[in-house]
């Protein structure tokens, strides 16, 4: 275990995951909700009753996630042991069968997240992502298919790429994949880019 | 069906297009399950766009020979590294990685091809008998039914998900909030546009999908933590098809599982990694003597008992999603989002206006189980070597896809925005443990619920419970949701039966 940060201390932590996730989800409603005063009722009603529904579950996940850390062994109801004290992601306690079942569900890539909040773990896909904005950003400018050959090579350096065939050959295989099937077999207009209309 | 509408679907199904489809699914559905991190429904959701310049039989049929070959595939990289490359997967490396170990695992391979080819044939066959008379039902659905039915479908969904049911009601919550934006059709309001009008039509289905599964995938990946796969190859030795004695004693389980599967499947929400758990636990339990010690220790029938199942799932997960529109799974959810930019509404019509489609799409998937079995058995070994292509060099062309996929669509860049908003909102929620199909769900499903409520409303005149339990299959459905309020408990149960100790290990 790392040493303690602001979102993921092992023990007494006065802010989990949870309690943000609940506490976003109930802000969010209360946002929402003040948009609904300009509509007619019959046009409100129906999204009303969901931000409703949407601030409870907030709530109860934020106040599940406060109380969570307080107690070791959740009961076999809903609340999540993966994210229960001292279950780091690198070492599940075998002890209980919840814990075990969790410990699949980590691995499940569409199940149950991690909750590793270090900063170390984001940092990568944080960039990988400002790479994809700069990318579609990109897109208008300068035309779908450089801007994606383009993408392709900064992506590639960044995921430590250094081979030139590998360079090549995705970004020549790529770019002509895409010009074949959308540009010519499903006749998409891809953007040329402002630069060369 | 009758034989001229069995030959008019023959007839869509036996084009050139669709065979390549299916063929092309096939293969990449299993490299895709056999790579660590990438999910069948990553790569259903990247092809949902590719699908919509095919042809509806085509396309389709290409999805759902992802989803049944992707659930194979996962069973690949769970034998050879014990690393399943789907949950489906699971329990097929307790057995399956043993037999690895004791220099069986091409063995192992041909196997779980065998079984995963016969649980998905059985479903196939199972989706062409039950789904249209189940579909019959839904053409007596009125406003209440599917209002009941939209919450039905998301109760399900949210409790099944793995993790807390509180997170998957409100991923769920948050679908339906979703749904409500852009203008109210009943009132001409535009809701929750926030002044733009890019919001106007409310949030597309296809960004949603792609954003929330594939590229969310990737930032996923983008940590780095992805196994090893070069180690999959070393795996592959021994002799590779199963002796007939083998096959025979393992045959009566594969059947079996192949029913479980399909009853599992059919149950909405109970997923694939549910439906090889009980199988193979039912396998284990019908086994005597030295078999029983066997499992766990590297048994044939394990693994044929976990992969039948799970493979048996797919079709029967299919009955709910073209009957009645409610996916059991995350895979079908996205397959859901496939069949509506076809303009395919799930349901009564597609099984009396557009049966041609739909007859030729259930035939295409069980060509699918055949096909995959036969490329399983037959090539393996060469689609091995295709997941040695490292993530590093994967990511970017997800990326690439995702990117003209989103735009393909609507040839609109606003799109790409949204889903790379939906990407980073399904990564955030991912790792808070919030899972991302029942937002798709809700998606879905928000129209019709809120549709279903507001006319039940006008036609119940002021009496609304008396209106509901005046109807018999409202009360059918209510009776459904307050089971399905049951059911997080008995899949709990069915999920920790058994991976008491090898589980902590993989």
């Amino acid at each position: 275990m790392q040493t303690p940060t602001p979102t993921r201390p092992p023990r007494r932590r006065p802010l989990t995951p949870d309690t943000v996730l609940g506490l976003v989800l109930v802000v969010l409603s209360a946002v929402f909700l003040a948009a609904t005063f300009g509509l007619s009722a019959e046009a409100a009603a129906w999204p009303r009753g969901v931000l409703l529904a949407l601030a409870a579950l907030g709530a109860a996940i934020a106040v599940r996630g406060r109380r969570a850390p307080a107690r070791p062994a959740p009961p076999a109801g809903d609340a999540d042991p993966s994210r229960a004290p001292g279950a780091a992601p690198s070492a599940e306690p075998g002890t209980d069968a919840d814990a075990v079942a969790a410990a699949a569900e980590a691995r499940d890539p569409e199940g149950a997240g991690d909750g590793d909040w270090r900063p170390a773990v984001l940092r990568r896909p944080a960039a990988a992502l400002g790479i994809i904005v700069a990318y579609v950003a990109l897109l208008e400018v300068i035309g779908f298919l450089a801007a994606t050959g383009l993408y392709l090579l900064a992506h590639l350096w960044f995921n430590g790429v250094r081979d030139w065939r590998v360079f090549a050959g995705v970004a020549v295989g790529v770019v002509a994949f895409i010009h074949f099937l959308f540009a010519y077999e499903l006749s998409v207009p891809l953007p040329a880019g402002m630069l060369f209309e | 069906m009758d034989s001229a509408l069995f030959l008019d679907a023959l007839a869509n199904l036996f084009t050139v297009e669709v065979l390549l489809a299916i063929t092309a699914g096939v293969v990449g559905g299993i490299v895709i399950g056999a790579l660590p991190g990438l999910s069948g429904t990553m790569g259903i959701a990247l092809l949902v766009p590719i699908t919509f310049g095919m042809d509806p039989v085509a396309g389709i049929s290409m999805l759902a020979a992802i989803y049944t070959s992707a659930t194979y595939g996962g069973s690949i990289s769970a034998i050879l590294i014990n690393t399943p490359g789907t949950p489906a997967g699971a329990a097929t490396a307790l057995d399956g990685y043993q037999l690895t170990r004791q220099g069986k695992g091409a063995k192992a391979l041909a196997v779980s091809a065998i079984a995963s080819m016969i649980g998905g044939v059985v479903s196939a066959f199972a989706l062409l008998l039950l789904a249209p008379p189940l579909a019959q039902v839904s053409l007596a659905f009125s406003a209440p039914e599917y209002f009941l039915l939209a919450v039905f479908g998301l109760l399900i969904i949210g409790s099944l998900s793995a993790g807390s049911l509180l997170k998957g009601f409100a991923a769920g919550v948050l679908g339906l909030l979703l749904a409500t934006v852009g203008i109210d059709i009943l009132t001409g309001y535009p809701r929750f546009t926030f002044g733009t009008t890019a919001l106007q039509s409310g949030i597309e289905l296809v960004p949603a999908l792609i954003g929330l599964f594939s590229l969310s995938q990737v930032l996923i990946l983008a940590e780095g933590r992805d196994g090893a796969t070069e180690a999959m190859t070393s795996g592959l030795r021994g002799r590779a098809m199963p002796t007939l004695a083998e096959l025979k004693r393992i045959l009566g389980t594969i059947v079996r599982s192949s029913g479980i599967g399909v009853f599992v499947g059919i149950l909405p929400g109970a997923g694939g990694d549910i439906g090889s758990w009980v199988g193979y636990n039912e396998a284990k339990r019908f086994s005597k003597g030295p078999e029983k010690e066997e499992f766990g220790r590297g048994s044939l029938k394990g693994v044929a008992a976990a992969e039948s199942a799970n493979n048996a799932v797919t079709g029967g997960a299919m009955i709910p999603l073209l009957t009645l529109g409610i996916p059991g799974s995350s895979a079908t959810a996205v397959i859901l989002g496939g069949l509506l930019i076809h303009g395919m509404q799930p349901g009564g019509a597609l099984f009396t206006e557009q049966a041609d489609t739909t007859y030729a799409i259930m035939l295409g998937f069980l060509l699918a189980n055949i096909l995959m079995g036969i490329i399983a058995v037959a090539g393996a070994r060469y689609l091995v070597i295709a997941t040695k292509v490292p993530v590093r060099v994967l990511v970017p062309i997800i990326v690439a896809l995702c990117v003209v996929g989103t735009y393909a669509v609507n040839n609109s860049v606003a799109d790409v925005w949204v889903m790379l908003v939906a990407g980073l909102v399904g990564y955030l929620m991912r790792k808070v443990g919030v899972p991302p199909a029942p937002i798709v769900l809700g998606l879905i499903l928000g129209a019709i619920a809120e549709k279903g409520v507001r006319q039940s409303l006008v036609m119940a005149q002021g009496d609304v419970l008396g209106y509901y339990l005046s109807r018999p299959l409202s009360l059918v459905l209510l009776g459904l949701i307050l089971m399905s309020l049951l059911a997080p408990v008995l899949a709990k149960r069915m999920r920790r039966a058994v991976p008491q100790k090898a589980e902590v290990e993989t």
